[in-house]
């Protein structure tokens, strides 16, 4: 299988909102796609699944258009929600049953994702209220002799997040091939985040293909293979994300002692990027400069804690090629 | 994506009527209408009477000043519905219980009269007309008239009839007259209020159903729009069977309620009928509405009434794409709202016209989409157009439709991005036959 995206090219009016885009998935794994506001990320993915009208390129999934006849598709939309007034079982299985899925597998589906998200006290209330029932809290479980029936709950009646792992779970209800995520960690905390990295890894292991959109550069740092850069509407660097870092070389040195290391620092002649209590994070042309800092540290006695010399993580390419972009345009 | 534009259509219905039944709102109408409906026919039997009010009279006292005689009224009174009536000549109390007072006595022309008190019930003037007739039946006999003649001279035709171009005027001679048989022209008018208040009836039970729906419609697409739920669902379904499904849920959500008003006054009236006498109700319903639902009557009505409210709830649909936030979804009823009153004004005007509205405009009324639905249904029931204009009616709204959602699909997928201030019809049309739609 294999998911090919050329030449994508959209415009409203006069503005290019999309140009020339074009990238290739040949193997499962995580695509990302990369962009700062307003680039074009949106609009691509809509074009890419045939919501909005390209206004040139193709986009081939196993050498055929990709539509849902083609390819089972799960897409979480950076613009999502949910209908506010009505239950949440009952919106999972129209949204499972949009996409072909019979009631009975979404049920179980949904059941699965529901513990994994740990969703389950808003999908099954009854279940929920029967368990604190049997823990000992009749008082406020029972009710004219019998388990309270808990009304299903709305939409409207979770939080922000958990409404949020309700939607991230509508884009697996199919079990889809080609899985895209615009933005899936916005918005959510440390533990949730958490808990949808997980079924994302899952789905990595299962062999699926994902595109991601995110902002989060650290997560999608941590799945993805192969990125595009999009800044102001065309792809400004593009490839396999190792072969992107190596080709920076290790030119990022993290640096912690005990002592003042900032003359050395200025004597070598290193970029710092940011300094905190002795604890520095430098900029160097290579290893030969990194080497020779850590000769004179050495040499004059100041304890090191911490030297690590690294490629560049993804942030701080995104940073540098997206800012690049925008010294060039000045 | 090259899909089926309507796949799809099914499942939307399904879960738009489902989540409106399920609606605490939509139940609590529901409930406040079925109440209605079942105290409508104890309220009107209660404000109008029944039809027989001189039925409570149980003794009848007349100061007969005629030679006719009198022995057979108590029968005659029982076999038209009074109770038994006990007939009393010559006394006439000042007052009595449950009774009225009469005089038999001849008039200046020679013709007797039944007379009763100034100021009497219609009651006493119901029974004063059934003792007049019972005199002048009686006057027929003495004259040697046999009862059979006498059924055929006091049975004439109604003379409600319709009044159209070629039918005569039908009209009952009073004895000893010569009944005239005059053809009615063109620019005779003649008003027929069974038929007005039957137009009347209908068009205000469909300007309801069609503003309840629309709002249904626009309520829904502009909630969906809000929740930011629009690309979920385009990914899984095309925008045409969105929309569809919509407004089919919602035109039989919107039908749901008519079904439970009349079947709740059905109910109301078969139940009412067992402890309270409705008869009065029963003629004025009766005479009021003068109904005909044949069966090739009600299929036209049926037709064309679906056609018009999908039409409507398509246009509702493309009204409400054009909002970005349920704040502008009233601006977005303003059109629907404009087309159904003109549609109920122009039935009401056509009809109040009479045969004034005959020809080429009826035929017209029954081809132009909006208007037909509140016109064609009754313009056949009553013969006022065949079923030739009523087929390319139909034909007209087909294809009125087809392109409504078209453009409707086109329209809705292009508002994806859009989040601006209401668009405008004109606009909306314009983004619709413009580049930039769904491909």
């Amino acid at each position: 299988m294999s998911l090919i995206v050329s030449h994508l090219h959209k415009k409203y009016g006069s503005k290019v909102v999309v140009e020339d885009l074009s990238f290739t998935m040949d193997r499962p794994g995580v695509y990302a796609l990369l962009g700062t506001n307003g680039a074009g990320k949106t609009t691509s993915i809509r074009m890419m699944l045939g919501m909005l009208a390209k206004d040139g390129g193709e986009v081939l999934w196993n050498g055929e258009p990709l539509t849902t006849d083609s390819c089972n598709i799960g897409y979480l939309a950076e613009e999502r929600g949910l209908y506010p007034k009505y239950a949440l079982m009952d919106q999972l299985i129209y949204f499972a049953g949009l996409r072909g899925v019979p009631k009975e597998e979404a049920k179980a589906r949904i059941r699965s994702l529901a513990r994994r998200l740990e969703v389950e006290e808003y999908l099954y209330p009854e279940k929920y209220t029967a368990s604190s029932a049997m823990l000992g809290q009749k008082k406020q479980a029972l009710r004219f002799g019998g388990v309270r029936k808990e009304k299903p709950k709305l939409a409207e009646q979770l939080s922000k997040g958990n409404q949020q792992k309700i939607q991230f779970m509508t884009a697996l209800l199919s079990d889809p091939e080609l899985i895209v995520l615009d933005e899936p960690l916005s918005g959510l905390d440390p533990v949730n985040t958490d808990l949808i990295r997980d079924v994302i890894r899952d789905e990595i292991a299962k062999g699926k293909y994902l595109i991601m959109s995110s902002h989060q550069m650290a997560t999608v740092e941590e799945f993805c293979t192969d990125i595009t850069i999009l800044d102001r509407s065309h792809a400004v660097l593009q490839g396999n994300l190792n072969d992107i870092k190596k080709s920076y070389g290790r030119v990022h040195l993290h640096l912690k002692c005990e002592a003042d290391a900032m003359p050395f620092i200025s004597a070598a002649g290193i970029t710092v990027l940011s300094e905190k209590e002795n604890e520095y994070e430098l900029k160097v042309s290579g290893e030969e400069q990194a080497g020779g800092l850590l000769k004179a540290l050495i040499e004059a006695g100041v304890p090191i804690i911490t030297y690590d010399l690294r490629e560049p993580s993804l942030h701080e390419i995104f940073v540098e090629k997206v800012g690049e972009e925008h010294v060039h345009e000045a | 994506m090259k899909r089926n534009t309507f796949a799809g259509t099914g499942k939307v219905f399904r879960f738009t009527l489902v989540q409106l039944l399920k609606s605490k709102a939509n139940i609590r109408s529901m409930i406040i209408m079925l109440i209605l409906a079942l105290a409508s026919i104890p309220l009107l039997s209660l404000i109008r009477g029944n039809a027989g009010e001189t039925s409570s009279v149980s003794t009848i006292y007349i100061d007969n000043q005629s030679s006719v005689s009198l022995t057979g009224l108590p029968k005659y009174l029982e076999e038209s519905g009074y109770g038994s009536v006990d007939v009393k000549e010559g006394e006439m109390p000042e007052k009595a219980k449950d009774a009225a007072a009469f005089r038999i006595a001849p008039g200046e022309d020679g013709r007797l009269n039944v007379e009763t008190a100034a100021g009497s019930s219609a009651g006493d003037l119901g029974t004063a007309s059934l003792i007049a007739s019972y005199v002048y039946r009686q006057q027929l006999l003495a004259a040697g008239f046999t009862e059979k003649q006498i059924d055929t001279l006091t049975s004439s035709p109604d003379h409600w009839a319709d009044t159209r171009s070629g039918y005569v005027k039908i009209y009952e001679p009073a004895p000893g007259e010569n009944g005239e048989l005059s053809p009615i022209s063109d620019e005779d008018f003649s008003f027929d209020q069974g038929r007005y208040n039957v137009q009347l009836g209908f068009s205000v039970l469909l300007m309801m159903v069609c503003i309840l729906s629309v709002s249904f419609v626009i309520r829904s697409v502009v909630e969906e729009k809000a929740s930011k739920l629009v690309d979920l669902l385009m990914v899984s379904v095309e925008p045409g069977a969105l929309l569809l499904g919509k407004v089919l849920a919602s035109l039989v959500y919107a039908l749901l309620y008519y079904v439970i008003l009349l079947g709740g006054a059905a109910l109301s009236r078969a139940v009412t009928g067992l402890f309270m006498d409705i008869s009065g109700t029963n003629d004025f319903l009766a005479n009021t509405l003068r109904l005909d639902l044949a069966p090739d009557k009600l299929a036209v009505l049926l037709i064309t009434s679906f056609l018009g409210f999908l039409a409507f709830g398509i246009l509702a649909g493309l009204s409400g794409a054009g909002c970005a936030s349920l704040e502008d979804s009233s601006g977005a009823m303003s059109l629907c709202m404009f087309l159904i009153m003109a549609g109920y004004m122009v039935s009401i005007f056509a009809t109040a016209l009479g045969s004034a509205a005959g020809g080429g405009m009826a035929n017209a009324f029954c081809i132009i989409p909006v208007l037909s639905m509140f016109s064609a249904p009754t313009m056949y029931m009553y013969g006022t157009v065949g079923i030739v204009p009523i087929v390319i009616g139909w034909a007209v709204q087909l294809v009125f439709i087809f392109l409504l959602l078209r453009l409707a699909a086109r329209v809705y997928a292009n508002l994806i991005i859009y989040k601006g201030k209401r668009l405008g019809f004109g606009r909306i049309l314009q983004m619709g036959l413009g580049k930039g739609a769904r491909s």
